[in-house]
């Protein structure tokens, strides 16, 4: 791939859920099966830690036996239990703990007390770091942020956090403040092929006419290859209908995920955090509509919005 | 920017950009600064030439394009309108292309009749010093009428100062070139004009043309090899025998461990097995999984700097977006040292008929052909087999030659 900085990998686990018709779970493994020719491919945890190993990467990832946010009942529970025995069999398969970190994944769905459980095994395992799972699907946001406290709360202060599936601007900056160091999304790309950019102020979809004679870049305040050499014109014209759009936009929409783990990032370390958020905040509801379930998670960690 | 177009043009084609010109106007900005191209020059031409053309569909009301938004007619105002929005350096006059060696008389000569109205509006309508108007020259007109041909050819060389350059279009016939037509249309046309032949060629019929006086080509052979996964690899610099060299000490590939690298300079080393039959490799095939090795080893591109062909084959495998871009950068870099070859080799006969068997006898650069057309259902009441087999056809989605 020719990258020369840090990789991590995913176990498979996720396609437990997005390709929840295909796969058949058992306490062996998950198997598979191909949509295109009906063969089947069985993802047991040692498969998926020999994988990780060959591929090589900095940081990887337990198998899980993840389930859907909004699934409640016992099922949970044989999932977080599950995950528990799953994650041993991780540890036992992996060959190279001294230069590849394995993380688990805190599970429990929206259950506060089987997370607890889950986090409670999970740290006796003694690993270099941790993830939470089994969230950011289409759960109701107070309850998502309320799960997200409850694990960082639990989970070692000295060890990286890392929260799957995460996400949008507004949820990374509450995230971060909840006491999450790490994310990962699909969003800013899969929305910048569609035709959307992310900036400071909200999103704004390319695709509409009012952006048919903007002359002005994606973002005023973005240094990246897009915003210095074309304008939301340009990538009205094309987007949805060119590839290129898709790459102009990525580019773009990865970029501006930078600056804002950056900007996170130099106001911690400056003492400004609280005050980042609150502009921040204000720049994305700048008739302070603030979501209640912001609202609510800043509070729970000392931060009052203006 | 990690490419660079050195001295060439970008080719905007009206089709592919019908919808932008009246959101480029009120900005002020050339078509070329627009796309993100300040200071390159432009050439616009009326159809992508990748697109294969649906006969039957220009009349009095003016030429068809197949835009986004389906097919539209470009009369000469509206043409003059757009090139006057685009601001291009150099254009294509709007031309009556429906033209073959199955056309009747009277076909030609409405095609003849309608190139020379579209040329006297536009050389009225559009300052030639502010960009220069290409005419278009239509091949078919003369294997069907000669005598209709010579006349539209010598009316159009009365008004031969006031535009720029000539385009010959539809040079191959059934899929061949045929030189006598092209030599003897070019022996009338004015020393000082460039002619321009678009179109996919393979390069030794580049060569051929090259011969007969043709200056300009477009670039629609390399979207074409770049879209069925294949890349050239011309090694053109062992062609030259030049040890010494001309390009400097490429610097290693980044994605090889540093043990293999190869550097370049020293060819008797190359584990590549160098044979005229590899002018063109498939990455797509199984061979290149684990060949950990740049696609050329003489090349400076950003492909061949950065990616290994296993990796190329990876992307390919799985229909990354990546996998084509990095496979047109190392495409248009080959096509550009080639014409850099053509050039240098054409004082000398010897030197250039060595390129041209060097090419020729590749039989690798034999592109497999697949028809790109249209699924126009705009079908007319006239229903010939040829418009029914139009429909069928599946629409494929084409690259522009925007250089983006």
């Amino acid at each position: 791939m020719n990258w020369k900085r840090n990789i991590l990998t995913d176990s498979g686990g996720f396609q437990m859920v997005s390709l929840l018709n295909l796969a058949e779970i058992t306490e062996e493994g998950v198997k598979f099966k191909s949509p295109y020719d009906g063969s089947e491919c069985m993802l047991t945890p040692e498969e998926s830690i020999h994988i990780q190993n060959k591929i090589g990467a900095d940081i990887i990832m337990q198998l899980d036996d993840v389930v859907s946010s909004t699934t409640t009942g016992d099922r949970v529970v044989e999932a977080m239990e599950r995950t528990i025995r799953w994650l041993d069999r991780c540890i036992a398969a992996h060959k190279h703990p001294e230069r590849q970190s394995l993380f688990p994944i805190v599970q429990g769905g929206l259950n506060a007390e089987l997370r607890q459980r889950c986090a409670e095994e999970l740290i006796k395992r003694n690993t270099p770091g941790f993830a939470i799972g089994g969230l950011s699907g289409g759960e109701a946001k107070e309850d998502f942020w309320k799960m997200v406290s409850i694990s960082t709360e639990i989970l070692p202060k000295g060890k990286p956090r890392y929260l799957m599936g995460v996400g949008f601007s507004e949820d990374l900056v509450v995230c971060s403040a909840l006491g999450c160091d790490m994310y990962d999304c699909v969003f800013p790309t899969r929305t910048a092929r569609f035709g959307t950019a992310l900036l400071f102020t909200g999103q704004i979809t390319l695709k509409h006419k009012k952006f048919a004679q903007d002359y002005s870049p994606v973002d005023e305040t973005c240094h990246c290859s897009t915003c210095t050499t074309y304008s939301r014109a340009y990538i009205h014209s094309i987007a949805t209908q060119e590839t290129v759009a898709c790459h102009l936009l990525s580019i773009h929409n990865i970029a501006f995920q930078m600056r804002l783990m950056a900007k996170i990032r130099d106001s911690i370390k400056n003492g400004i955090f609280p005050e980042f958020v609150q502009e921040f905040m204000l720049g994305m509801y700048p008739t302070k509509n603030y979501p209640q379930w912001s609202l609510n998670a800043l509070s729970s960690v000392g931060i009052q919005l203006i | 920017m990690v490419f660079n177009l050195g001295s060439q043009a970008i080719q905007i084609s009206i089709d592919t950009t019908y919808t932008f010109h009246e959101n480029v106007k009120p900005s002020g900005y050339t078509i070329s600064k627009f796309v993100g191209f300040p200071k390159i020059p432009s050439f616009l031409t009326i159809h992508n030439p990748l697109r294969e053309l649906l006969p039957g569909f220009n009349d009095r009301s003016g030429i068809s394009v197949w835009t986004r938004m389906g097919r539209r007619t470009l009369d000469i105002s509206k043409f003059i309108q757009i090139v006057n929005d685009f601001q291009p350096t150099f254009f294509q006059v709007l031309s009556d292309y429906d033209v073959s060696v199955s056309s009747s008389v009277k076909r030609i000569r409405k095609s003849t009749s309608r190139n020379l109205e579209y040329l006297n509006e536009v050389i009225q309508k559009i300052d030639s010093s502010a960009r220069s108007a290409f005419g278009t020259i239509e091949v078919s007109w003369f294997l069907v009428s000669p005598f209709d041909a010579e006349i539209a050819l010598t009316h159009m060389l009365e008004k031969q100062h006031d535009f720029n350059g000539f385009i010959l279009n539809g040079v191959k016939t059934s899929g061949k070139i045929n030189p006598i037509n092209i030599s003897n249309i070019i022996a009338k046309l004015p020393e000082n004009k460039p002619r321009f032949t678009p179109g996919e060629f393979k390069l030794w019929e580049i060569m051929d043309l090259v011969r007969s006086g043709v200056d300009l080509f477009d670039s629609s052979v390399v979207t074409r090899v770049s879209e069925e996964g294949q890349v050239f690899s011309l090694q053109l610099e062992k062609l030259n025998h030049s040890k010494a060299t001309a390009t400097p000490v490429l610097p290693s590939n980044e994605s090889i461990p540093a043990k293999s690298n190869q550097i370049n300079g020293d060819f008797s080393s190359d584990n590549e097995n160098f044979s005229a039959a590899q002018l063109v490799l498939n990455l797509r095939e199984k061979q290149y999984f684990g060949d950990f090795s740049p696609i050329s080893t003489t090349c400076n591109c950003y492909t061949c700097r950065k990616y290994t062909r296993a990796y190329l084959h990876h992307l390919l495998c799985t229909s990354e977006l990546l996998g084509p871009v990095l496979l047109m950068m190392h495409n248009l870099d080959q096509f550009e040292k080639f014409f850099q070859a053509v050039r240098q080799r054409l004082p000398d006969e010897q030197k250039f008929a060595e390129l041209y068997e060097y090419l020729k006898s590749s039989d690798a650069t034999q592109l497999p052909i697949s028809v790109i057309g249209n699924t126009s259902t705009e079908v007319k009441n006239d229903d010939s087999p040829v418009r029914r087999n139009a429909a069928r056809i599946t629409n494929q989605k084409l690259s522009t030659i925007e250089g983006d």
